[in-house]
């Protein structure tokens, strides 16, 4: 055990030494923050760009066009221009970016802009309202009251009641555990593709720069192997615990300077079922030693260090198939695809937490695809150490993947 | 004593290649076995087996009459013909993992380290970082990282290649010392000047076999002395000569047998011009391709 520890120290501190590695743990949240605060400047910017507009009607209409714009434009009120030229000129002097002209009959509604106006054009909102003002106007005119009226029109109302199966999400939750669900396939796939990388060079490295004879005269192969995954474990340990402090920093934060942000973020978790959660972190949490583990087995067969990119890249377009999967499947889970792939390790992790979270299958159906992944992680992580172990001296000139291919054959 | 190394018929295949076949030899402690051979005789095979990194398909390995485990490996060192270290570790983490690997603490590692540096005057400091090394200091740190954890047993495959003379007659000295401490090492090597100056015993395989096997001494007597070193009588004839070389002052005479050689002694001592004479010993380099002649 002590050798297998020593290894693992040896993957654990030449990791954490290097400031490649909090890159690759902060970047994704530094390019999050990013477009999180891209958004935010879109936002605004696209507030700044709402049209501002003078409206020239009867005073109640005026009124209430007002009040209710809805953020699609702004009224500037103190410009009331009531004749065509006065309306050329405020238009020409850039004092409005257009003019609603509206007679008290509604028989004629005008806009008028610049054409060469830069703010974005309000008439498909203003025509909702006004086609709902007219509406009211003239059933006030035929001595409809106004209750009435919005009787008329107003929407059947469709009261909705569903049976909520037993285990299986609520039916209210399931917008925030969809969400959760592909959040995890993301944080699944980032993980994946920095550590397929990592473990591709621990394994490959070694071999291709003939340290591996030196060092397996020290250790056996398979307590070798075994201390390379546990040292590679303890730097997605590390991650999840930075993580887990930043989030608590950023709760802290959000919770004292950002409580509009921070209501809704609360909000979502507390939709969250702590058996959703417990099914999607651990699928999660076994795919990622199962990817670890197929990139293990494959790097095995490296026999020069160009050829380890040859063997990420492997690894890196497989994972994309059930991260594919989970954004297709939401529309539809119980296609036969779905049904069978949310079983499968390696592909389970971007099916399942789906599935439970449009309530296709109960909780239990989650646990049985968590057991199936931990005895897929077990058998991949055995294989992968023999494998390990009977190449450790293989050299060639081919890559891995023919080296796999002559292996199966025989050749 | 008991050997620390006892290998009884060893045998290896690849497929249809015979790559070690029936070999069997011994070394006991503070014992220098120097193992050569041509290129392709099984020796790296051989090493590989020792180190279980081979299974063999016949034989047995045993140290201290027991089968070698995962466990003696804290007692060996082993410097393979392929070199290869971490570059961007520094001299120290290098030694230190190695030698935690075989069971070292650190800082008993780190201890002994400043002393192994000026032992094999590696021209840099435990900080260093081994990349900035040249080919020769990092075959040194190397080197180091076979013996720190004072293992009982050294395996040093091709040590000296790389090496320039000075460093050479370092790793001499090195091995020498090493043997008077009590360790037993096996090294291979191609340079049989090398090897007549550390090795006890010489194993030497042809195409996977056995083909000598003893001290070099032992192993020297049982061939002809069939060269003939005369100083003062240079040019003179005596039958059965066939080659003769300049050598410094006098000149050596190969005969076809050492009976040959022996006739020539009696013939000359008479001579009064005759300075000197000596019958030379076969090198290891006429043995090796003696042998390595008659397999083919």
């Amino acid at each position: 055990m002590n050798k297998v520890l020593t290894v693992a120290q040896m993957v654990f501190k030449k990791r954490i030494r290097s400031a490649v590695y909090y890159w690759m743990i902060l970047a994704p949240l530094f390019f999050l923050a990013l477009t999180f605060g891209i958004a935010k400047f879109t936002m605004s910017q696209a507030e700044k760009s709402l049209p501002q507009i003078a409206i020239v009607a009867p005073q109640p209409l005026k009124k209430v066009l007002e009040q209710s714009h809805g953020k699609k434009y702004r009224v500037k009120s103190s410009v009331t221009p009531t004749t065509y030229a006065q309306q050329k000129q405020v238009l020409k002097k850039g004092k409005v970016d257009g003019i609603l002209v509206i007679s008290p009959d509604f028989e004629r509604v005008q806009y008028l802009y610049n054409s060469n106006a830069q703010a974005t054009n309000p008439v498909p909102a203003l025509q909702a309202q006004l086609t709902a003002l007219r509406s009211q106007t003239i059933a006030a005119q035929a001595g409809i009251d106004s209750a009435t009226w919005q009787k008329i029109i107003g929407k059947v109302k469709i009261n909705q009641h569903a049976f909520q199966q037993k285990d299986t999400v609520n039916q209210t939750d399931r917008a925030t555990a969809d969400g959760l669900g592909k959040g995890m396939v993301l944080v699944a796939f980032l993980f994946l593709t920095s550590y397929v990388s990592i473990v591709g060079a621990e394994i490959g490295n070694e071999k291709s720069n003939h340290l591996i004879e030196g060092i397996l005269a020290a250790v056996p192969a398979r307590k070798h192997f075994a201390g390379k995954m546990l040292g590679i474990g303890a730097l997605v340990v590390l991650q999840i615990i930075i993580y887990a402090v930043l989030g608590i920093i950023g709760q802290v934060i959000l919770k004292n300077k950002y409580p509009d942000l921070y209501r809704p973020i609360k909000q979502f978790m507390a939709n969250i079922s702590s058996q959703y959660l417990f099914v999607a972190v651990i699928l999660t949490l076994l795919t990622v030693a199962l990817y670890v583990f197929l990139t293990a087995m494959i790097a095995a067969f490296v026999s020069r260090n160009e050829d380890i990119s040859q063997a990420t890249s492997m690894v890196t377009s497989l994972m994309f198939i059930p991260y594919i999967l989970g954004f297709v499947l939401g529309s539809n889970p119980n296609m036969l695809i779905a049904k069978i792939l949310g079983y499968v390790p390696f592909f389970s992790f971007g099916v399942m937490p789906v599935r439970l979270a449009m309530g296709a299958v109960p909780y239990w159906a989650g646990y049985v695809a968590c057991a199936l992944a931990l005895v897929g992680a077990i058998a991949m992580y055995w294989c992968a150490a023999i494998v390990y172990e009977r190449n450790a001296f293989a050299y060639s000139n081919i890559g891995p993947l023919k080296a796999i291919i002559n292996k199966i054959l025989r050749k | 004593m008991e050997n620390i190394l006892e290998v009884t018929h060893l045998t290896k295949h690849f497929g249809s290649l015979v790559a070690v076949d029936d070999v069997s030899f011994s070394v006991a402690p503070g014992e220098v076995l120097g193992l050569v051979g041509q290129n392709g005789a099984g020796k790296s095979t051989t090493f590989k087996m020792i180190l279980k990194f081979l299974r063999p398909d016949a034989g047995t390995i045993l140290t201290a009459g027991q089968p070698i485990t995962t466990k003696f490996f804290d007692q060996l060192g082993y410097l393979p013909e392929e070199r290869g270290l971490y570059l961007d570790m520094t001299i120290q983490e290098q030694v230190e993992y190695f030698a935690h690997l075989h069971g070292c603490k650190p800082a008993v590692t780190a201890r002994r380290l400043p002393e192994w540096l000026k032992r094999l005057a590696v021209k840099g400091d435990a900080k260093t970082k081994v990349k900035d090394l040249s080919k020769g200091n990092q075959q040194k740190v190397q080197l180091i990282t076979a013996l720190i954890h004072q293992p009982r047993l050294v395996i040093l495959d091709e040590p000296f290649s790389g090496l320039d003379p000075v460093n050479v007659q370092l790793l001499i000295k090195v091995v020498l010392e090493l043997k008077e401490q009590g360790t037993a090492i096996i090294f291979s090597s191609h340079n049989m000047k090398n090897v007549t100056a550390v090795s006890d015993k010489l194993l030497m395989l042809v195409n996977g076999r056995r083909r000598l096997y003893g001290s070099i001494a032992a192993i020297r007597n049982r061939y002809e002395r069939k060269e003939l070193y005369l100083e003062g009588v240079n040019g003179s004839d005596y039958p059965g000569v066939i080659a003769r070389r300049n050598d410094g002052l006098g000149e050596i005479l190969t005969f076809d047998s050492q009976e040959h050689a022996q006739a020539a002694i009696a013939v000359v001592r008479n001579d009064e011009r005759l300075q000197g004479f000596r019958l030379l010993e076969p090198t290891l380099d006429d043995i090796f391709a003696w042998e390595v002649k008659a397999d083919e």
